[in-house]
């Protein structure tokens, strides 16, 4: 049996330098992440690793919950997931959608869920079964920051997962803090304020500029595996 | 290539002849092949006791071929603990991801995928896209979504950059900033997009601040004629409308903007009769049922999506035989109000004509789909309407406007707009309390 390709017809379209424009919080607000092919498939490489010490593997699904804007870390996400044979399913991290991160995790019985924050949460409590009921059976729940407080309250035991202005931090399955790919980006602490600074080769450059985000840092960069740091859950 | 006016000349510019040869060829490979491997498929035509050897040419299949529905999937979803509902031909962990739909009436149908950029659902896209003028290094706003990776990825393959917005927790005076930043050629608005968009005019001259906007793309919910006046004639946007292919990829206006295209490629229509198997008129209301054609991991067959349409295979004036479709609303949002059949487009049209109230925020309440009256709840903007006699005057108007649209004198709920919006990415139009 042969598969159906949509066209014989070769394509020649050009493709653009820039891979897109996502957006990321910082202290200022919000703006604007240029984003290219290489470092979507940098950030793609990071988060493959990263994955990987959860094992995830042919056939585990993983559900992503992302905002509308963040393909920034989401598209990279679910590259990774591919790169490691797994089954990456999809849904906004808003209250409305929490249903959907529920049915996906009732009937898929994801090995992982990324993304998720307060508002989900908040939108799962509403739901007949609840938080336990609906992601209770999930191994492992990367959350962000501001979800972690609901989370435990209702006996799940969530990592850590967020974003530090435009830097995908997550926690390994050790639970020594959230690594931060450090070939790219810098995280340290300034007055409680998670400060950022560009180190790879990247479109968006940023000098120990304030995030939205606080927290401490509890290993610098030369630490095994990049530095460690903690987010305090505060709203976003 | 820059200057060539399809995507991919040779499938979008085929006659209906070529596009019926492509879908017999492609359906005579896909109709065994999917009653091997699908559980859905084998156990629906095992008990209409038709088999794959039955078919030979379209018009046995169109004769034969039994149909699927989304309850179906539940029901074997339910019955197998399959959560795909037996539509998955290969071995689920070689799938790469599920997309889902929109779940309004319970728990959404998962969407499995084989996904690469070329997939039907992106190429679709990008022919679309293509065709309303979208070119290398241009700007475009997309969406990252939990039904498809097409909204950007589309884009890309037409050379353009995908510019991510988030309708949900936007200030939309950044739409307003990127504009002026990017230029973009593409803009993106969905059903719960209009009503923050439309406001933006008190702000902005949109007909200036638009004016580098090549298409505009509007899906999501049937657009009201006013609006769309507005849009197009007011601000001089050229709005594209999109709706689904019956969860089988896209469907989007061309340039002649005279029906939404189905990649016929990609997908074998039918438009039947809501209640029975027989085609409808060019022109009439019929039900919308597909095939996946060019999908060999969990095409959906003989699928009833529950669309009410007006269709045609007529060529269109932009060079393309492939199908097109209006959409009317969903065989489950007609309320039969003492024989009468209304829609939600009818209380929207009737609605628009009042300005506190010509946002559409609106819902029809019923227990069940044919009642004895006509139920509405209606958003209205409150700084239109500040005082008590004001709302009872507009209830008046809101009265007779929809007694005009429908000949029936609705019972009349109104509510601030603030109520029904902001809870989800569209006001759902048909509730049951």
């Amino acid at each position: 049996m042969s598969i159906v390709l949509p066209s014989t017809e070769p394509f020649d379209v050009p493709r653009a330098p820039l891979w897109g424009v996502g957006q990321c919080a910082l202290q200022s607000g919000v703006v604007d992440v240029p984003i290219t092919w290489d470092e979507i498939e940098r950030d793609a490489e990071w988060l493959t690793d990263q994955l990987a010490e959860y094992g995830i593997a042919r056939g585990d699904v993983v559900v992503i919950a992302a905002g509308p804007a963040e393909v920034t870390w989401a598209h990279p996400m679910q590259m990774a997931i591919s790169r490691l044979d797994g089954v990456f399913a999809m849904a906004w991290a808003t209250r409305f959608d929490a249903r959907r991160v529920g049915a996906l995790a009732r009937n898929l019985r994801p090995k992982l869920i990324v993304g998720i924050d307060a508002s989900v949460v908040e939108g799962l409590a509403e739901i007949p079964g609840g938080v336990v009921g609906e992601i209770g059976a999930v191994r492992h729940v990367l959350a962000r920051a501001d979800a972690h407080p609901a989370l435990e309250a209702a006996g799940v035991r969530p990592m850590l997962f967020d974003l530090v202005g435009p830097a995908t931090v997550v926690e390994t399955p050790d639970r020594t803090g959230a690594r931060v790919d450090g070939a790219e980006w810098r995280i340290e602490q300034d007055d409680g304020a998670l400060v950022v600074t560009t180190v790879g080769d990247r479109g968006l450059r940023l000098d120990a500029t304030p995030t939205a985000q606080h927290g401490s840092v509890l290993a610098g960069g030369d630490a095994p595996g990049g530095a460690r740091l903690v987010i305090d859950p505060v709203a976003r | 290539m820059a200057e060539r006016a399809f995507f991919q000349p040779d499938v979008e510019t085929m006659t209906r002849a070529g596009l019926e040869a492509l879908q017999a060829e492609r359906l005579l490979e896909l109709v065994p092949y999917v009653y091997e491997r699908s559980g859905l498929i084998r156990q629906t035509w095992d008990a209409a006791r038709v088999h794959p050897r039955d078919i030979r040419s379209l018009d046995d299949y169109f004769e034969r071929a039994p149909f699927t529905s989304k309850d179906d999937v539940r029901a074997y979803a339910q019955q197998h603990g399959d959560p795909y509902g037996g539509v998955v031909c290969i071995d689920p962990a070689h799938l790469t991801g599920v997309g889902s739909t929109s779940g309004t009436t319970g728990d959404p149908m998962l969407i499995p995928e084989q996904w690469s950029e070329w997939a039907p659902y992106s190429l679709g896209a990008a022919r679309f896209w293509w065709g309303m003028g979208i070119r290398p290094g241009d700007y475009g706003f997309g969406i990252w979504t939990f039904r498809t990776l097409a909204y950007y990825e589309g884009l890309q393959l037409c050379g353009a950059i995908p510019i991510m917005y988030d309708p949900f927790s936007m200030n939309w005076d950044l739409l307003i900033e990127q504009v002026r930043r990017y230029h973009p050629a593409l803009l993106w608005l969905g059903a719960g997009d209009i009503i923050p968009f439309s406001r933006l005019a008190k702000r902005y001259d949109l007909r200036e601040e638009l004016a580098c906007v090549k298409a505009v793309k509007y899906a999501g919910a049937p657009l009201g004629t006013r609006m769309k006046q507005r849009m197009t004639k007011e601000w001089n946007l050229k709005v594209f409308i999109g709706t689904g292919a019956g969860d089988c990829g896209l469907s989007l206006e061309c340039e002649a903007r005279d029906g939404s295209h189905i990649w016929e490629d990609h997908i074998l229509v039918e438009h039947l009769d809501p209640d029975g198997a027989a085609p409808a008129d060019d022109g009439a209301v019929g039900e919308l049922v597909v095939t996946a054609l060019a999908n060999r991991f969990a095409p959906l067959v003989r699928y009833r999506s529950e669309d009410l349409i007006r269709f045609t295979r007529e060529p269109c004036r932009c060079g393309r035989a492939h199908a097109r479709q209006w959409t009317v609303g969903r065989k489950g949002d007609e309320t039969i109000v003492q024989g009468r059949t209304v829609v939600p487009l009818d209380v929207w049209s009737a609605l628009e004509e009042i300005a506190a109230t010509e946002d559409g925020v609106f819902q029809i309440v019923r227990p069940t789909r044919e009642v004895d009256e006509l139920r509405i709840r209606v958003g209205y903007r409150e700084a239109l309407v500040p005082t008590e006699r004001a709302v009872d005057q507009l209830g008046e108007e809101v009265r007779h406007a929809v007694h005009a649209q429908t000949g029936i004198k609705p019972v009349l709920e109104l509510v601030p707009d603030s109520r029904l919006l902001g809870q989800g990415p569209k006001v759902v139009r048909v509730v049951k309390a």
